[in-house]
């Protein structure tokens, strides 16, 4: 059997109610939609407005982040010393080695 | 209850407004005769309660009288009112109360339909027993012939999902119905 034949066929049992699709008819003749349309675009204003301020949060929040990753970093750069980094660089280019006695105790003696 | 008792025996005065205001707005029925059947088929199949279903269409052709949108094609018209739809059920099918809501039994659903043929009844349940996924799947693509590309963009899924929701709901109903289909 095919079974989109079959398909098509049960489908075709569901159907609106008369008396549903009169209501949906009658309510559908009562509904002031210009009125509603109204409302809507006053609806979709405030969540546009609501919208915009999200995103005005969005760049303020990215904006001190920014600063603040960026001072930071400008901070850390400005205190960059060689010094800082390379305490090797401290030590004198010659060495005066000074020469250290080396106390040494003798072996105790073999029993 | 007022506004009922007042279409009842509408004043003549008050007809012609209303009569004025309906070419103003553009409320044509037409559109409701065309569409009604389809927007409660997908209603039921996804909701599957009759309550939920007529509430969607009331709230679809709402969405449509307010909107007011232009279309390109009759085609483009149908595509937006089934994805209109879906929406709408998926809206309800997500909602709080909704959520805590025990679904009715398919043969307690198909009460109310005109059952022709008992075996039609039988296909229909084993459709609805389906989840909800696979459901609206299958009534896109065997009844209103919708390719899977074209239910993607209507389901707002990918197209390898719905290839995918298809092949399993098709394994599903040949286990329901005994394999006796094509």
């Amino acid at each position: 059997m095919n079974l989109r034949k079959e398909i098509k066929q049960a489908y075709q049992q569901i159907r609106v109610p008369a008396d549903v699709s009169e209501h949906l008819k009658q309510e559908l003749y009562q509904k002031d939609f210009q009125e509603e349309e109204f409302t809507e675009i006053f609806q979709t204003e405030e969540l546009s407005k609501s919208r915009s301020g999200s995103y005005f949060g969005f760049i303020a929040a990215a904006l001190v982040l920014g600063i603040g990753i960026g001072s930071s970093v400008w901070s850390m750069m400005a205190n960059r010393s060689e010094e800082a980094f390379h305490p090797s660089s401290t030590v004198p280019a010659e060495i005066t080695v000074t020469e250290t006695t080396e106390e040494t105790t003798a072996p105790p003696p073999d029993a | 209850m007022l506004l009922l008792q007042e279409t009842e025996n509408p004043s003549p005065e008050k007809h012609e407004i209303r009569k004025t205001q309906i070419q103003m707005t553009g409320v044509s029925f037409t559109v409701v005769d065309k569409y009604q059947n389809m927007i409660y088929r997908v209603a039921v199949t996804m909701t599957r309660n009759h309550a939920d279903a007529e509430d969607i269409l009331q709230e679809v052709f709402f969405k449509y009288f307010r909107l007011q949108p232009a279309f390109e094609s009759d085609s483009h018209e149908k595509a937006w009112f089934l994805r209109v739809t879906v929406n709408e059920c998926r809206n309800l099918l997500r909602s709080f109360w909704k959520c805590r809501r025990t679904d009715t039994d398919p043969e307690l659903l198909l009460q109310n339909t005109s059952q022709e043929n008992p075996h039609d009844s039988r296909v229909l349940q084993a459709v609805m027993r389906l989840p909800e996924k696979y459901r609206i799947v299958i009534y896109l693509y065997y009844y209103e012939d919708y390719s899977i590309r074209e239910i993607a963009g209507i389901t707002l899924q990918s197209e390898s999902a719905v290839a995918q929701q298809l092949v399993r709901a098709r394994r599903k109903l040949r286990k329901k119905l005994g394999g006796e289909f094509s």
